[in-house]
């Protein structure tokens, strides 16, 4: 449904172009109808504010968020997009967010790495409260003996951290180099925090060119924390354009223009950022769409850049990047008519950066 | 071997010596709740008493308070009511307001025995009474040495300082 509603829209824009490609992307679509129901995941909401020329476009991205959450959600985000602050919306957020629960077909999924933590019960907090001395005074040393806590395993700290909420979590890196090496990067920890995590997303917003915002929502806390990532503007006009399994993907859409693609793919959790290498075969086409594909599990990412060649318009051009391999491959992006690919397909929707009207939606197959 | 007076004569009884040398007699099931015994008990038989050197019977005596309750809540009984989930939370709630030393051993119990309810509530309940405190009082609680120069402790500062607000 959600995937109708998009090609509908793009649809419209595309009987003005008339573009070959597309009528195969939507015979791509009717040819692989199973595989489409997977559209309905959305990844994360990124929210662009003065974005210019693509704004018609976002909107387009919004209301695909919309549909695929609840009523009240896509009331708010449109009237985040009649102008109201992002904050505002945060606020207006909250009680939506309390009351969603796993049953509800909320299908609204982290741009955050598993570090925000849910909490299922304040267990004796009211009469544990009173015990547990946090200053490890003179008076209250057999309260809260530091000696005996701090003789507990690391492994155990780590379940206990975490069960945190997101914002302890981050404070934690400033305990102790250790504290830092295992919350930035350790896979257990990770995937401890992860196992008490709720639903739980960020959204971002980015001014152009200066800094990207991320507004991520704590939802046993009920409240947002406000990141801003000024080491994103590396680029002119490097914009936030797709996120996924906690990655943000950033491209300078200036560049393009240019005739030259950076790409680069962050962590908005952790600032860390990989500048990707320059695309191959990169004077061969013009790259049109990118999208960012995540394995929950071991936390490699695939970047897909889609496009069209200089030689032929109609033929469609892709290349991927392996975060493993650290290096981008050209793949055929035209599937065999007739040849079924139901074994184990992963359909995205990406980030149109070329505002011509046309859209791809590549269905992946692994082998 | 069945023991006399067993409320449940199919049941095999398990013994447990503590580190302090105190005998415990417990159903399989109640032993059952912890995966080290489990596995134990499956490699030695029930006749043998099973020593748990680093648990001491005050430590011990909670443990298997908490496994005997949680062994019950998955019987069912005709004539009584099953127990729901919000009563367990309640009981599990009562059974972890205890004084920090006693969860403190009880953590390392858990962790020893391999009951991942039990380790899990606990590490809830100190994560409960840990949230409210700063990054500086988790340090000084949990005994981390800072290890961090001037300036990474500044750069440490800018980086996450979203998450202090």
């Amino acid at each position: 449904m959600e995937c109708a509603f998009r090609i509908g829209q793009r649809e419209a824009n595309a009987q003005r172009a008339a573009h070959p490609a597309l009528a195969r992307f939507v015979h791509v679509l009717r040819t692989f109808g199973d595989c489409t129901k997977e559209l309905g995941s959305i990844e994360g909401i990124l929210v662009e504010e003065n974005l210019g020329v693509a704004r018609s476009a976002w909107k387009e991205e919004l209301h695909l968020v919309a549909v695929n959450t609840r009523g009240r959600l896509t009331q708010l985000i449109q009237e985040a997009q009649a102008n109201l602050s992002l904050l505002s919306l945060g606020e207006k957020l909250h009680p939506t967010l309390e009351e969603s629960g796993e049953s509800d077909g909320t299908t609204i999924s982290s741009i955050v790495v598993g570090n925000d933590v849910h909490h299922e019960e304040m267990l004796g907090h009211k009469s544990q409260s009173q015990r547990w001395c946090s200053h490890a005074c003179e008076i209250h040393h057999e309260v809260m003996n530091p000696d005996l806590w701090g003789k507990l395993p690391e492994y155990l700290l780590e379940l206990t951290f975490a069960r945190l909420p997101l914002n302890k979590v981050v404070q934690l890196q400033s305990l102790s180099k250790y504290w830092r090496f295992v919350v930035q990067s350790s896979k257990p920890f990770q995937e401890a925090c992860s196992g008490f995590n709720f639903k739980r997303f960020a959204l971002v917003t980015s001014n152009q060119c200066r800094d990207c915002k991320i507004h991520f929502c704590d939802v046993r806390e009920n409240k947002w924390f406000l990141k801003v990532m000024d080491a994103v503007s590396h680029g002119f006009w490097a914009s936030p354009v797709i996120a996924a399994g906690g990655l943000l993907c950033i491209v300078d859409l200036h560049q393009l223009s240019y005739g030259a693609l950076s790409i680069s793919v962050c962590n908005p959790l952790t600032s860390k950022i990989r500048v990707l290498p320059p695309l191959t075969e990169f004077n061969r086409w013009f790259p049109k769409m990118v999208q960012l594909l995540v394995d929950d599990l071991t936390g490699n990412y695939k970047l897909v850049v889609v496009g069209s060649s200089h030689r032929a318009p109609d033929i469609l051009m892709m290349e991927v990047y392996d975060s493993q391999k650290r290096s981008w491959e050209s793949s055929d992006v035209n599937p065999v008519p007739g040849k079924t690919y139901r074994d184990s397909p992963t359909s995205i929707c990406g980030y149109d950066f070329s505002y011509d009207g046309l859209c791809f939606i590549i269905l992946l197959w692994c082998q | 071997m069945h023991f006399q007076g067993s409320p449940n004569m199919a049941e095999k009884r398990v013994k447990l010596i503590s580190s302090d040398n105190d005998e415990f007699e417990v159903d399989e099931a109640v032993a059952f709740e912890s995966e080290t015994l489990r596995n134990m008990i499956q490699d030695t038989g029930t006749n043998v008493p099973i020593s748990i050197p680093n648990v001491s019977s005050d430590i011990l005596a909670k443990v298997l308070e908490y496994c005997s309750y949680h062994a019950e809540t998955m019987e069912t009984h005709d004539d009584k009511p099953p127990i729901t989930d919000a009563q367990i939370r309640e009981w599990d709630a009562d059974f972890v307001d205890v004084h920090p030393a006693t969860l403190y051993s009880l953590i390392l119990a858990a962790n020893y025995l391999n009951i991942k309810n039990l380790l899990d509530l606990i590490c809830q309940a100190v994560a409960n009474n840990i949230r409210g405190k700063t990054a500086v009082e988790i340090r000084k609680i949990l005994h981390i040495q800072d290890d961090f120069t001037y300036e990474e402790e500044m750069e440490i500062r800018r980086e996450t300082k979203w998450a202090f607000d």
